[in-house]
């Protein structure tokens, strides 16, 4: 028998699905050889061509339906996904590299759209024998303080410090908008005290900045942790006892509301992967690829990438299987293939993802 | 109403340019099933094979403003099916001898494993491994040890590709082998204790 009357013997078993198990193996090994593409070719063509045994189960038609649903929903997806191709700006990939640094953005919206009185509270707060930096140029400024941290301040905007941080903790006062990169230091936390709501630098870095269609007060954590809360001195005692105060970790955000006096948590709106200093994943950079796996696995390792909870309507789901290479690709790009090839949907639910649908039986 | 045995095929391609899902939805319902049965057959798992079905015509319609009406639209979808098909044949085969080629696979293969387990303490490790393996682990290697069955048809059983039930039956085998290696861990130190 020479080769290729083996390799169509064996993929006659196969097809007739009466193959042992070595035998399977030395087909397998045949087909990844690439040697007998022209007799694989062949065999296709000639089920298409002339149709398979009768006896076989159609395309199921709830599935047929299903894949022309998908089809029409992919490119609507590619539609919107394609506009919106994400540049990550530099200073992110700066802070990236160093990753002892801490970095915050802290904008100014909220700011000036409070009213007069808070500004004249907050400037009360301020303590004497500060230092004052008040960018009145037209472009960013640099600020470096005295523990090695750095400021740059926009346009219109100033900053309010002690020389030597003498005090227990780091104290910043900020009107108007600023990047922060700090120095980390555990045992001398590193306050940011804006209008009334003071974010504190609890692990190695994180990022603060302003919606600016609400203009409330978005602080948004890149890596490490941040405690953000009201500042107890310009709150009423009714609101003391109450005062607001929130934790956050990577890919989450806390909405200042500054009507309710309340932090809303939520994811923001472009989770990026973690940086090595949050996860226990070695490299974050490694390819994301999956060939049929369980989405329990899948879901697990994407809480690991991006820190954010995943959790299922159905446990179901968990049963479905995807493949892909996601290395490339946004979480919510991630999820909206995951949901096309599922036959799901998901929704961000607090700081939460869940993921709906009935999920495959298996 | 177009009918559809009176629509030529150049037809459609034309409707097709001009983002008709009436002319799609007949190209679809035409060569759905013969190019689902057909991967099916070579790739021996129905979510394959409906995944052949979704790119096959998920790339008609997304280049239907680049085909030629003159090109047969039936040659076109056997020829992007045959493509597909055998790139997942390709991969499958890829990761199936790979399979073959981790240590903890071959190992196992002549079962040695199981055949070293003779006290009876090891026994009831084994049966303790075996039921703490997860749901379909567990049916696919039970199905293999006890029933002889090939991949194949225990994925038939399963509803599982080939593929999906060899990386379930080893998976399997190394929980097996990890839960039998760290009971040996745990009866050396206990005999280091007894020394102290």
């Amino acid at each position: 028998m020479s080769n290729e009357e083996r390799f169509k013997y064996l993929l006659g078993l196969y097809q007739a699905n009466n193959i042992s198990i070595e035998e399977h193996d030395e087909l397998f090994e045949m087909i990844d050889s690439s040697d007998y593409d022209a007799v694989l070719t062949n065999a296709i063509y000639f089920d298409l061509s002339n149709g398979t045994d009768e006896d076989s189960a159609d395309l199921p038609p709830h599935i047929a339906h299903d894949i022309i649903r998908n089809i029409y929903e992919a490119e609507k997806n590619v539609k919107k996904i394609l506009p919106t191709k994400r540049i990550i700006p530099s200073i992110y990939r700066w802070v990236a590299a160093a990753s002892i640094f801490a970095l915050i953005v802290l904008a100014s919206l909220f700011y000036q759209s409070s009213s007069t009185t808070s500004k004249k509270q907050f400037a009360a707060i301020i303590p004497k024998y500060t230092i004052t930096v008040a960018n009145t140029k037209n472009e960013q400024q640099l600020v470096v303080l005295s523990d090695g941290s750095k400021v740059i301040l926009a346009p219109n905007s100033s900053i309010h410090y002690s020389r030597l941080f003498a005090g227990e903790t780091r104290d910043v006062y900020l009107e108007g908008e600023a990047f922060f990169q700090v120095t980390k230091n555990p045992v001398k936390p590193f306050m940011v005290y804006y209008n009334n709501i003071v974010t504190k630098v609890l692990g190695t870095s994180f990022k603060i900045n302003t919606n600016k269609t609400t203009g409330n007060v978005e602080v948004s954590v890149r890596t490490g942790k941040v405690q953000v809360f009201e500042n107890e001195k310009l709150l009423s005692l009714s609101d003391k006892i109450k005062k607001a105060t929130t934790i956050i970790t990577p890919n989450q955000k806390a909405v200042y509301n500054a009507g309710s006096h309340l932090f809303e948590n939520s994811i923001v709106d472009k989770p990026e992967k973690l940086l090595p200093n949050d996860t226990a994943v070695v490299n974050t950079k490694e390819v994301l690829a999956f060939d049929q796996e369980k989405l329990s696995m899948v879901f697990q390792k994407i809480q690991t990438y991006y820190g954010i909870d995943i959790v299922v309507e159905s446990s179901n789901l968990y049963n479905c299987s995807f493949s892909g290479d996601i290395s490339n690709l946004d979480l919510f790009s991630v999820l909206k293939s995951i949901c096309i090839a599922t036959n799901s949907s998901f929704e961000v639910n607090g700081t939460k993802i869940l993921i709906k649908g009935n999920g495959c039986d298996n | 109403m177009l009918d559809p045995e009176k629509y030529e095929e150049s037809k459609l391609v034309s409707l097709l340019a001009e983002d008709s899902e009436y002319a799609f939805q007949l190209i679809y319902d035409r060569h759905r099933n013969r190019i689902y049965k057909t991967a099916t057959r070579f790739l021996k798992s129905p979510i394959l094979a409906q995944e052949v079905v979704q790119d096959v015509f998920m790339k008609l319609w997304l280049s239907r403003k680049t085909l030629k009406p003159t090109q047969p639209i039936e040659a076109w979808l056997h020829t992007v099916s045959k493509n597909n098909i055998i790139n997942r044949l390709k991969k499958v085969s890829n990761e199936w001898k790979v399979m073959n080629e981790l240590p903890y696979i071959t190992a196992n293969k002549s079962n040695t494993t199981e055949n070293s387990v003779q006290d009876a303490e090891y026994a009831a490790i084994l049966q303790t491994a075996i039921i703490t393996l997860p749901e379909q682990q567990k049916k696919a290697y039970l199905l293999s040890r006890n029933e002889n069955l090939t991949y194949i048809q225990i994925g038939e059983k399963l509803e599982l590709s080939p593929l999906t039930v060899k990386t379930h039956i080893s998976r399997a085998l190394l929980h097996i082998k990890q839960a039998l290696a760290e009971k040996g861990i745990i009866l050396s130190i206990a005999v280091v204790a007894i020394i102290y």
